[in-house]
């Protein structure tokens, strides 16, 4: 009996020694995460070249006083450019409000006279060398307004430097009703994940 | 796993009853050995500190740095965060023990390089504090480890730093992780 009870006392020892405060650790693993959110920084609209006063911005404004109407035709083009980065792919779109640089009400315009002007517009992306990324919609104003949409992959749109747009009132062989005339075409970029 | 041995030495007199009548006194010495092995524990990590940009978990699972600021939500550019966890540890020897960073930077594993100016790859500075001393490394892309161990037996905590590094390049959108392992071992 006594000789069974030393051993039993051993024993319990020895279990302490192996699970108490001095077991082996293998160590352990942190986790580091970051996400970055899919983002698109479109600035404000700066003016390249064209017969207009400019206030530039996000909400730009391009106006044409008398005389320059006048001379308005084919080479008279307005060019404006917005800085984009993307980091991620995008849709983008552009929609003109009248389909017409186009007389803010009054009468109906008499024989031989008009209460809109045409234009032809050009609207795309650009690298920073100035090359077109994907597709180069291009078009001719009929009076009808126009909405647009073009998808890039990420790879083309993280080439994008600008967007740029490019106006050109076409030659306008009637008599203009007088009158304040306008037109407004908005450029929208989405981050598409 | 090495076991300690307790072992009891008993030195006992033999008592015959034939000699009770020349009894003398005789010494009976108990000696009691044991060895305490080198060993190593090291509990779960703790956020040291609030950090900055930075949220951190640990459950059951495991530990997590998040970094909830990571970039700029207009240019894509890193912001400086900054994470610090601390381990405690305790060795009753000397210890190896190893940081290591798996991917060498939070990189992200859905896209397949760098293009277009824009990187895939968020370096940091990691930084390691043990007994007294202090190692550190920056991410380059590769794994690669901080070595610490100590040849004394050491109890404290294992404080590791973690600072992003902000650089002039936006990151391509996704997630980006990496995992840093805390290797101990004992170096007998």
């Amino acid at each position: 009996m006594r000789r069974w009870t030393k051993t039993f006392l051993i024993a319990i020892g020895l279990w302490l020694v192996e699970h108490g405060a001095y077991a082996d650790d293998p160590g352990g693993e942190i986790r580091v995460k970051g996400n970055v959110p899919a983002v698109c920084s479109l600035g404000g609209w700066e003016k390249q070249g064209g017969p207009a006063d400019f206030q530039g911005g996000y909400d730009a404004v391009a106006t044409y006083d008398a005389a320059t109407l006048a001379s308005l035709g084919p080479g008279a083009a307005l060019t404006f450019v917005a800085p984009l980065n993307c980091n991620t792919a995008i849709t983008w779109s552009f929609a003109t409000t009248k389909g017409a640089f186009a007389l803010d009400g009054g009468p109906s315009p008499p024989t031989g006279f008009s209460d809109r002007w045409l234009y032809d517009l050009t609207a795309a992306p650009y690298t920073e060398g100035g090359s077109v990324v994907g597709f180069r919609p291009s078009l001719t104003s009929d009076g009808t307004p126009v909405s647009e949409s073009f998808g890039l992959g990420q790879r083309d749109a993280e080439t994008i430097h600008h967007m740029g747009i490019v106006f050109t009132p076409v030659s306008q062989p009637l008599r203009m009703l007088a009158g304040h005339y306008s037109e407004t075409i908005s450029l929208t970029v989405s981050p598409t994940i | 796993m090495m076991r300690a041995l307790v072992i009891f030495a008993l030195a006992a007199g033999i008592v015959t009853p034939g000699f009770a009548a020349s009894f003398t006194t005789t010494a009976q010495p108990l000696t009691v050995l044991g060895d305490v092995p080198v060993r190593c524990r090291m509990a779960q990590p703790l956020a040291a500190d609030g950090g900055s940009n930075t949220t951190f978990t640990q459950n059951g699972v495991g530990s997590e740095i998040d970094f909830t600021n990571f970039v700029d939500s207009s240019t894509g550019k890193l912001n400086a965060s900054h994470a610090q966890i601390a381990f405690p540890i305790t060795c009753t020897g000397a210890q190896r023990l190893t940081i290591i960073t798996q991917n060498g930077g939070l990189t992200n594993a859905n896209v397949a390089g760098a293009a277009n100016g824009f990187a895939v790859r968020a370096d940091y500075t990691l930084e390691a504090n043990w007994a007294s001393t202090t190692q550190s490394l920056q991410t380059d892309g590769a794994a690669a480890s901080l070595d610490i161990s100590q040849n004394t037996p050491q109890s404290g905590q294992l404080v590791l730093n973690v600072t992003l590094v902000p650089g002039d390049q936006p990151l391509e959108a996704g997630s980006y992780d990496d995992a840093i392992v805390v290797q101990l071992n004992t170096a007998e």
